[in-house]
C-alpha cells in the first residue's frame, strides 16, 4: 500500500494511504483526545473532541481527526492554541448539561468524560441555562442501570446495539438540544426488545447505560482487573473481569481475542452468581458414620478417596468406576481425569457432559471433511452469503456465532432457520422452518434431493475436489421428498423451496448448535451436513463450511484431551494395541482395553448396580437432562459418590464426599472454543479452595504416584505429545489471540479447513445417505 | 398523449401545439404563486371560468392559472394577454368587471391598474412597473407565464429545446464544458461551480450515478425554489435530464419539504407528462439514453436541506449530515457518485443549453455569473420574488425595485441568507450583491432570502429570532451545535431581558467562534452568524442591552415601559378600554397612567392613541 507523510506537531509521519488523522497520530505517538470515536465500533463523527489543526498556507481549519483522511505534504497540530481552546468550549458545553456528580457517580475514574476534563482542567459552570432533568434509573431492566442524564450522545450505544449486537435497541430520539437516547417509542428496554447483551454498557463512555452490579458499593479503582475466557458456552470469547476481594463485580468484553472481539453475551456478562452468590461451595465434606456431611481437612477428604477407588480397583472391579467432567473444565483437567480414569483406575469410564453429542460430530466431519469439528471461524460467518442454522437457540446458546450471522444478514445474506420453536434468529430470518424437534437430518436431507434434482450443484468443485459423489446420487434415489417432508413436518413445496433458497447464493453456510439435553444426531447426519456443503461448493472458504457449535464451554477441549469412553486424547481409539503400547510407555501405567461406558451408559449402569463408584467433576447430574427420579434412583444406589464442584448442587444429597473447587476464572490452563481455538485461562480471582486440576492430581497422585503431574504446564506439554493437531505446541508462544488447531509444527494455526487441496491429495469423501 | 420517438418529433410536436394555438385570441393569467393563492387566487381562477362559461367565450379565449408573478404584495395578480395589461389587488367581486371589459371588450379597469407611487400615474403594462423593469427575470419570469397544468404550454414556448439540443449531437463533456462557462455556481447557498460538481461526478467511480434535486428550501421567509417547483416544474426537470445525461445518472430525486404540497403535485405531474411524451424515462427521445425521477418528500426537518442530511434522508435514515471529507459526488446516495443540485440551478441549465455558456456568462459580475433570484420580504413596500444579474447593488435592489420602506421608516439593515446568514447595515447599501461580497460582509447568499428591517427592529432581538429557529433546528449531533446553539440562544435572550452580565458579550463572541470552528456541518458553522454580524455593525446596540439594561429600539418588553405624557393624554380611554390587562388607570376626561406592574407592553395603547401621549422609554 502507498505510504503517505504528513506532519504532526513538526515530526513526520508515514502512514498507510487512507488512514486518517487519528490513527497516523496514534502510530506516531502523538495524544488525540476522542469520545464518540471506538476502535471497534463504525466512525460517528459527533462529537468534535478529536479536532486538529490542518495548517494551510496562509490559514488554517479544524478537521475531526478521527475521520479525516491523511493527504501527502499535509501540516497538522494537535496541540495549538486554537485547538485546546476549541477543545475545551466542547468540554465546557458538554458539562453545562450533565449533572457533574462525580462524588457519587458510578463511572467515576473510568470516566471518559471525566479524564477528558482533567486533561484539559475544565470545570463545570462556563455556561449556565437549562440542564436535562430525566428520571435517573429510568428502565426496570434488572441488569442495566440507565440514567441519561448523565449521556453525551456519543451514541456508541446505538452502534454497538446495532452494529455487534444487531438489535437495534437504542436509537435517538428527538433532535437538537432536545436529542436524547430512547428506545422505539421510548418503550422500556425490555419491551423494545432488549436481548440484555450488554453491550451498551460497555461502549458508554459515561455513566448513563451502567450495569447495576457493583453500584454503590465498589469504587473501580477498589477492582482489579484481568481477562480470561469464559467458558459459560462454547464460543470462547476473552472477557475481562474486575474483581473486588473474591467478588465479581462487572464483566466486560476484551477486545483482543478473535472469538469475540470485545463481544459478549448476556450469560458471559451477566451470569456470575455461581461466583459471588450463596450457592458457592467452599467446605470439604465427607459423610460419616451418622450419614450427616461433616468438614473435613481437603488433605484427609482425598485420601479416604483415593484409597476407596483404590480398593475398588484392586479388587478388579474397575469397570464398576465412572467419571464425569462437566463443560467448564480447562483440557488439563479433563487430561487429568481421564489420566486418573486410565492410568489410576484401569477403567475408560471417562466422559464429558456433552459428549454424547460431541461424539458423532467427530466422527461424522473427520471421516468426510478430515477434521471433526466446526471447519470455520467465527468470524468467517460473517462473510456468508446463504445460511442454514439449525440446532440450538442459537442467541441464547451461542450467541457469539449468531452475532455474526447477523453481521452476515446486515451483508444482504440470506438466513434460514430450522427450528421448532420461535427463536431470538427469527427476526433476521429470510425463511423461517418450523420443523419437528430432531428432524434436521431429513431438513438436510430434502435439501440434498432438491439440490440433486434440480442439478443446483458446483460441478467443477465437485469434480476437483471430491469422490464418490454416485455414491451419494444412488442412495438419494431410494429417498422420497414426501418422506423427509413429513418428517419434519413441512410440506415437500416449502423444503424445495428453502433448498433452493439456500442453494441460490454462496457460499452456503451451514450452523449446527449443539444443546445438552437435546437429541443427539448421529455421524451420518454430520456427513449429509457434509455432503451438502460440498455439493454447493462451500466448504473451504469464508463464510462456507459445516459450522457445528460445541454444546458446552471446552466441550471441544474435552475432546481433544481425551475425556471420552472411546479415545483417548488426539482422538486415539481406545483399546487399539499401538496406542495402548504408546501411552503405557509413557505413563507407565498398563491401559484398559475396551471402550468405557459414555455417561447415559452410566447411569444405566448405576440403575443396574453395576456401576457404583461416580466422581463428579463440575457435573449437575440434575441439570442434564435425565428425569430427575431416575438421577435420583440412579444416585441413590452409589457406594461412592465423589461431587467436586464450585456451586452446591442437588447431588450433595447423596455425595459421599464433597470437595469445593475453583470456578473457571480462577483456573490456570488452556481451553478450546468451538472454532477450534486454543487459548490460555488466567486465574483473575483468588478462590481460596484448590482448582480442579490439584483436586483431581490429588486423587491422581494417592492411587499412584508415579502418574501424578508436578503441574498444569507438565499435563498440558504431556498430552501435546499424543494429540497430532498439537503437534510440539509450545504453549509460551501462545498469544492473547490464541491458536486454532490444527497447529503445524511451527506453531502456526488454521483458521478454515482449507481449499485448495494440494495435488495427491486425499479428496473430501461422499458417503451413502440413510434415513 | 403520443410518444415521441425521434428528436425531430419533438420539433413537429411543437409547430402542432403552437398552430392548435393560433387561434386564441386573449388569455388571462391568473397568478397562483404562494402569495396570490392564499390571498385568494384560486377562488379568481374558479369564478374567471364561469365568467367564461357564461358568457360562452369559446376557444379563442383562455384561462391560464399561472405560477408566481413575483410581485406578491400587489397580489392578487392578473395579466390580460396579448395586451399586457397588468391588474393588482384584484378582488372576487371585481371579476365579471374585467371579463366584460377587457377580456370581451378592449377597455381598461383603471381602478386595479398599479400606480405609480412616485408620479402618481397609472401603469398599464406589467413590463412598464418599476419592480419588473429594473430586474432581469430570465430564470422566474416564465412562471408568471406558464400554464401550470400543460406540459404543452411549456413546449410552446421552447420547452425541451434545450434537450433536444444536448441529444442532437452534444457529448456530456460538451455539455458539462458548456456549464463550465457559463460560470453558474451552486444557488442552494454554497456557490461551488455547477460545471465543476458534474464533471467531479461525471468522472468519479461508479456504474449507478445519482441527480438530485434540493428542494427543501427551509429558509424563514424564503420562496423562490417554491415558486419555480410549483409554476414551472419542467424547467426544473428539464435541466435535471440534462444533468444526467452530462454525468451519466439513470435515475433522480427530488426531494421536497413536505410543506409544499402544490410543488409535489405539479413536479409529479409534470414528471408524469414529461414521460408520457418520452422525455423522461426509458429512451428518452429514442435516444439510448434513459432517466427515471422518483419524487421524495421531506419530514419537515431544516437539516435536511444540508446535502449529506438530505442523502442519509433519502436512504430512509434520520436526516443528519456528516463530515465532508469524503464528497457526495464521490459517495453520495447509498455510497455512490451523487449530484446535487437546488431547484434554481437546475432550472438555470435549459438557458445556458439554449443560450450558450457565453451568454449566461456575459450577466453578473467576475467571479459570479448570471442572475439571482431574492425573496424579499420585511419592512418593505414591493414584497415578492425578485430577479436580478448578480451585482445589482442592494440599493436597487431595496429602492429601485423594492420600491423603500413603507411610512417612511428609515432602512436599518438587510439581514440576507437565511437563518444562519448575517446582517448588512445601512452603511453598505451600495453593496453590490453577489457570493463575495455578501461573505465578505459577514452575510452570505444562502438561497437568497432578503429580510428588510427598519428602525424600529432591534439587532439583538433580530439575533435572538434567528436562535431561536436554530435551536429548534439543530439536529442534535455535534455538540457546539446541539448545545452551543443553546447557550447562544439562552445568552442572548438574558440580553433581551436585561439578565446579562458585564462581559456577556464577549463570552457570547468567544462561543460564537467556537462553534464556528468546530460544529459539523454548514449550519453548524454558520449558526453563529446572526449574532456575529449583529455584532459587528450594531454592538452598540449589545451594549446597550448590558450595559444599560436598555433596548434602543424599544422592543425588548423587559427592558421598555410604557408611560402616558400627562400634557398630552386627553383622557379620551381609549388606552383604557382597549388595554387588555387592564393597564390603564384613569376617570374619563383626566389624565391616564399606565400600571407598570401589569402592564406586558403589547403596544396596543401605543397604535391606539391618536394623541401621542403614550411613550415607550
Amino acid at each position: 500500500m502507498a505510504k503517505i507523510t504528513l506532519k504532526i506537531n513538526g515530526q513526520d509521519v508515514q502512514v498507510d494511504e487512507g488512514s486518517t488523522i487519528l490513527q497516523a497520530a496514534k502510530e506516531a505517538g502523538i495524544y488525540v483526545p476522542t469520545l464518540c470515536y471506538h476502535p471497534f465500533l463504525p466512525l460517528e463523527e459527533a462529537c468534535r473532541i478529536c479536532v486538529v489543526e490542518e495548517v494551510r498556507r496562509g490559514w488554517s481549519t479544524l478537521v475531526a481527526a478521527c475521520v479525516f483522511p491523511v493527504r501527502q505534504g499535509m501540516v497538522i497540530e494537535t496541540d495549538s492554541e486554537m485547538v485546546n481552546e476549541s477543545r475545551r468550549t466542547i468540554l465546557e458545553l458538554l458539562l453545562s448539561d450533565h449533572p457533574n456528580a462525580c462524588m457519587t457517580c458510578q463511572a467515576t475514574g473510568e470516566c471518559e468524560l471525566q479524564d477528558l476534563a482533567y486533561r484539559f482542567q475544565v470545570t463545570a459552570g462556563a455556561y449556565q441555562g437549562q440542564r436535562h432533568k430525566y428520571p435517573v434509573d429510568s428502565d426496570p431492566h434488572p441488569l442495566l442501570h440507565i440514567d441519561m442524564n448523565k449521556c453525551v450522545l456519543c451514541r456508541r450505544c446505538i452502534r454497538a446495539c446495532h452494529d455487534i449486537q444487531g438489535a437495534d435497541i437504542w436509537t435517538k430520539v428527538g433532535r437538537g438540544f432536545n436529542q436524547r437516547i430512547s428506545t422505539a417509542f421510548e418503550l422500556p428496554l425490555l419491551d423494545a426488545g432488549c436481548e440484555s447483551c450488554g453491550h451498551c454498557a460497555d461502549f458508554c463512555p459515561v455513566d448513563a447505560i451502567g450495569v447495576r452490579s457493583g453500584r454503590g458499593e465498589v469504587r473501580p479503582w477498589n477492582a482489579v482487573s484481568g481477562s480470561t475466557v469464559c467458558l459459560q458456552c462454547a464460543c470462547g470469547c476473552l472477557a475481562q473481569y474486575q474483581v473486588a476481594g473474591d467478588k465479581v463485580v462487572r464483566v466486560r468484553g476484551d477486545f483482543r481475542s478473535p472469538a469475540n472481539r470485545g463481544a459478549l453475551c448476556k450469560l458471559g456478562r451477566f451470569n456470575f452468581d455461581f461466583i459471588n452468590g450463596p450457592q458457592r461451595l467452599t467446605e470439604t465434606l465427607v459423610r460419616g458414620e451418622s450419614g450427616e456431611l461433616k468438614p473435613v481437612a481437603l488433605a484427609e477428604a482425598i485420601e479416604t478417596t483415593a484409597k476407596a477407588l483404590s480398593e475398588v480397583r484392586d479388587a478388579g472391579e474397575s469397570a464398576s468406576i465412572g467419571i464425569i467432567a462437566g463443560g467448564m473444565l480447562a483440557n488439563e483437567d479433563y487430561y487429568a481425569a481421564q489420566k486418573l480414569a486410565r492410568g489410576g483406575l484401569f477403567t475408560n469410564n471417562i466422559d464429558h457432559v456433552s459428549g454424547p453429542w460431541q461424539l458423532p460430530v467427530y466422527e461424522g466431519l473427520s471421516t468426510s471433511l478430515g477434521l471433526g469439528a466446526m471447519t470455520n471461524s467465527l468470524e468467517d460467518l460473517s462473510q456468508a452469503r446463504s445460511i442454514l442454522v439449525m440446532g440450538s437457540n442459537t442467541l441464547e446458546k451461542q450467541a457469539i456465532a449468531a452475532l455474526k450471522v447477523r453481521a452476515a444478514v446486515r451483508g444482504g445474506a440470506k438466513l434460514l432457520l430450522a427450528h421448532p420453536r420461535e427463536v431470538g434468529l427469527g427476526k433476521d430470518a429470510k425463511m423461517q422452518l418450523a420443523i419437528q424437534p430432531g428432524s434436521e437430518d431429513a431438513l438436510v436431507l430434502a435439501f440434498i434431493k432438491t439440490i440433486l434434482d434440480q442439478k443446483l450443484y458446483d460441478e467443477a468443485f465437485l469434480e476437483a475436489y471430491t469422490q464418490d459423489f454416485d455414491k451419494l446420487v444412488r442412495s438419494m434415489e431410494k429417498v422420497e421428498l414426501a418422506e423427509l417432508a413429513e418428517k419434519t413436518g413441512l410440506s415437500a413445496a416449502v423444503l424445495t423451496e428453502a433448498a433452493q433458497m439456500y442453494a441460490a447464493q454462496r457460499p452456503a453456510c451451514l450452523i449446527y448448535g449443539l444443546e445438552t439435553g437435546a437429541a443427539a444426531l448421529n455421524e451420518t447426519f454430520y456427513r449429509m451436513c457434509a455432503a451438502l456443503q460440498l455439493l454447493l461448493g462451500s466448504v473451504g472458504m469464508a463464510g462456507g463450511g459445516v459450522n457445528v457449535l460445541g454444546a458446552a464451554g471446552n466441550a471441544q477441549g474435552a475432546a481433544d484431551f481425551g475425556a471420552w469412553p472411546k479415545y483417548l486424547p488426539g482422538y486415539r481409539p481406545a483399546g487399539q494395541s499401538g496406542t495402548k503400547k504408546m501411552i503405557a510407555k509413557l505413563w507407565g501405567a498398563e491401559l484398559p482395553g475396551a471402550a468405557g461406558l459414555s455417561w447415559p451408559e452410566m447411569f444405566e449402569a448405576m440403575e443396574k448396580g453395576t456401576l457404583t463408584c461416580l466422581y463428579l467433576i463440575g457435573v449437575d447430574p440434575f441439570s442434564v437432562g435425565i428425569a430427575p427420579n431416575k438421577v435420583e434412583a440412579a444416585l441413590a444406589r452409589l457406594k461412592l459418590l465423589i461431587v467436586q464442584d464450585c456451586r452446591k448442587t442437588r447431588a450433595l444429597d447423596f455425595a459421599h464426599v464433597v470437595l469445593p473447587a475453583a470456578p473457571f476464572i480462577a483456573k490456570q490452563g488452556t481451553a478450546i472454543n468451538c472454532e477450534r481455538r486454543l487459548q490460555k485461562l488466567e486465574p483473575v480471582v483468588r478462590s481460596g479452595v484448590a482448582g480442579d486440576f490439584e483436586l483431581i492430581n490429588g486423587i491422581l497422585k494417592a492411587v499412584n504416584e508415579s502418574l501424578a503431574f508436578t503441574g498444569v504446564d507438565q499435563a498440558f506439554a504431556e498430552a501435546v505429545q499424543l494429540h497430532k493437531d498439537l503437534d510440539n505446541l509450545n504453549l509460551a508462544a501462545v498469544t492473547v489471540e490464541g491458536v486454532q488447531l490444527p497447529v503445524s509444527p511451527e506453531g502456526s494455526g488454521t483458521e478454515r479447513l482449507g481449499l485448495p487441496l494440494e495435488e495427491g491429495k486425499a479428496k473430501f469423501k461422499f458417503y451413502a445417505a440413510r434415513m | 398523449m403520443m410518444r415521441l420517438s425521434t428528436i425531430q418529433d419533438l420539433e413537429l410536436l411543437r409547430r402542432e401545439i403552437l398552430k392548435r394555438r393560433e387561434h386564441i385570441k386573449k388569455r388571462v393569467r391568473i397568478c397562483d404563486g404562494p402569495g396570490c393563492h392564499s390571498g385568494g387566487g384560486e377562488k379568481l381562477i374558479q369564478l374567471f371560468r364561469e365568467q367564461f362559461e357564461e358568457r360562452g367565450l369559446d376557444g379563442s379565449y383562455e384561462i391560464a392559472p399561472t405560477g408566481c408573478h413575483g410581485f406578491c404584495a400587489r397580489g392578487p395578480v392578473v395579466v390580460i394577454e396579448p395586451a399586457n395589461i397588468f391588474y393588482e389587488k384584484v378582488k372576487p367581486d371585481q371579476v365579471a368587471t374585467i371579463v366584460e371589459r377587457s377580456v370581451v371588450g378592449d377597455e381598461l379597469v383603471e381602478e386595479l391598474l398599479y400606480t405609480d407611487p412616485e408620479t402618481g400615474e397609472k401603469i398599464v403594462h406589467e413590463r412598464d412597473i418599476p419592480f419588473y423593469v429594473h430586474q432581469e427575470r430570465i430564470v422566474i419570469g416564465e412562471t408568471g407565464r406558464n400554464l401550470i397544468t400543460e406540459i404543452d404550454d411549456y413546449l410552446s414556448r421552447g420547452g425541451y429545446s434545450a434537450l433536444a439540443k444536448v441529444l442532437t449531437g452534444m457529448q456530456p463533456e460538451q455539455v458539462i464544458e458548456e456549464v463550465k462557462v457559463s460560470g453558474l455556481r451552486g444557488r442552494g447557498g454554497g456557490g461551488f461551480p455547477t460545471g465543476v460538481k458534474w464533471e467531479s461526478c461525471r468522472r468519479a467511480r461508479g456504474d449507478i450515478k445519482y441527480v438530485m434535486c434540493n428542494a427543501d428550501e427551509g429558509d424563514p421567509g424564503a420562496f423562490m425554489d417554491r415558486a419555480l417547483l410549483e409554476g414551472n416544474p419542467h424547467q426544473v426537470i428539464e435541466g435535471m435530464i440534462i444533468g444526467a445525461y452530462a454525468i451519466g445518472a439513470r435515475e433522480g430525486y427530488l426531494y421536497v419539504r413536505y410543506e409544499y404540497p402544490a410543488a409535489v403535485k405539479n413536479a409529479q405531474r409534470a414528471i408524469n407528462q414529461a414521460t408520457e411524451y418520452g422525455l423522461m424515462g426509458d429512451h428518452i427521445l429514442g435516444t439510448d439514453f434513459s432517466l427515471k425521477l422518483i419524487i421524495n418528500r421531506g419530514a419537515g426537518a431544516f437539516i435536511c436541506g444540508e446535502s449529506t442530511a438530505l442523502m442519509a434522508s433519502l436512504e430512509g435514515k434520520i436526516g443528519e449530515p456528516r463530515g465532508k471529507h469524503i464528497h457526495t459526488v464521490d459517495k453520495g446516495l447509498w455510497n455512490r457518485p451523487s449530484n446535487l443540485n437546488n431547484v434554481e440551478s437546475w432550472a438555470n441549465v435549459p438557458l445556458i443549453i439554449n443560450q450558450g455558456g457565453k451568454w449566461f456568462a456575459d450577466i453578473g459580475t467576475e467571479r459570479s455569473k448570471g442572475t439571482k433570484i431574492f425573496s424579499v420580504v420585511g419592512k418593505l413596500n414591493n414584497t415578492g420574488l425578485v430577479e436580478v444579474a448578480m451585482g445589482t447593488p442592494l440599493k436597487k435592489i431595496i429602492y429601485d425595485i423594492g420600491g423603500g420602506l413603507p411610512g417612511g421608516k428609515r432602512f436599518k439593515a438587510v439581514q440576507t441568507g437565511g437563518p444562519s446568514g448575517g446582517c448588512i447595515p445601512e452603511s453598505m447599501i451600495d453593496l453590490a450583491v453577489d457570493y463575495e461580497k455578501l461573505k465578505g460582509a459577514g452575510s452570505m447568499m444562502g438561497s437568497g432570502g432578503m429580510i428588510v428591517l427598519d428602525e424600529d427592529n432591534c439587532m439583538v432581538d433580530v439575533a435572538r429570532y434567528f436562535l431561536n429557529f436554530l435551536v429548534e433546528e439543530s439536529c442534535g449531533k455535534c455538540i457546539p451545535c446541539r448545545v452551543g446553539v443553546k447557550r447562544m440562544h439562552e445568552m442572548v435572550t438574558a440580553m433581551c431581558e436585561g439578565r446579562a452580565q458585564p462581559g456577556d458579550i464577549e463570552r457570547l463572541e468567544a462561543l460564537c467562534n467556537g462553534i464556528k470552528e468546530t460544529a459539523l456541518c454548514g449550519l453548524g458553522k454558520s449558526s453563529p452568524n446572526p449574532v456575529l454580524s449583529t455584532l459587528r455593525y450594531f454592538r452598540d446596540e449589545y451594549e446597550a442591552h448590558v450595559n444599560d439594561k436598555r433596548c434602543p429600539a424599544k422592543v425588548c418588553k423587559k427592558l421598555i415601559t410604557y408611560s402616558i405624557d400627562t400634557d398630552k393624554c386627553t383622557g379620551c380611554g381609549v388606552c383604557r378600554l382597549r388595554c387588555p390587562e387592564d393597564a390603564v388607570i384613569g376617570e374619563k376626561k383626566e389624565c391616564h397612567c399606565i400600571d407598570e406592574e401589569i402592564c406586558v407592553r403589547c403596544g396596543i395603547c401605543y397604535e391606539g392613541c391618536k394623541f401621542g401621549a403614550i411613550v415607550i422609554e
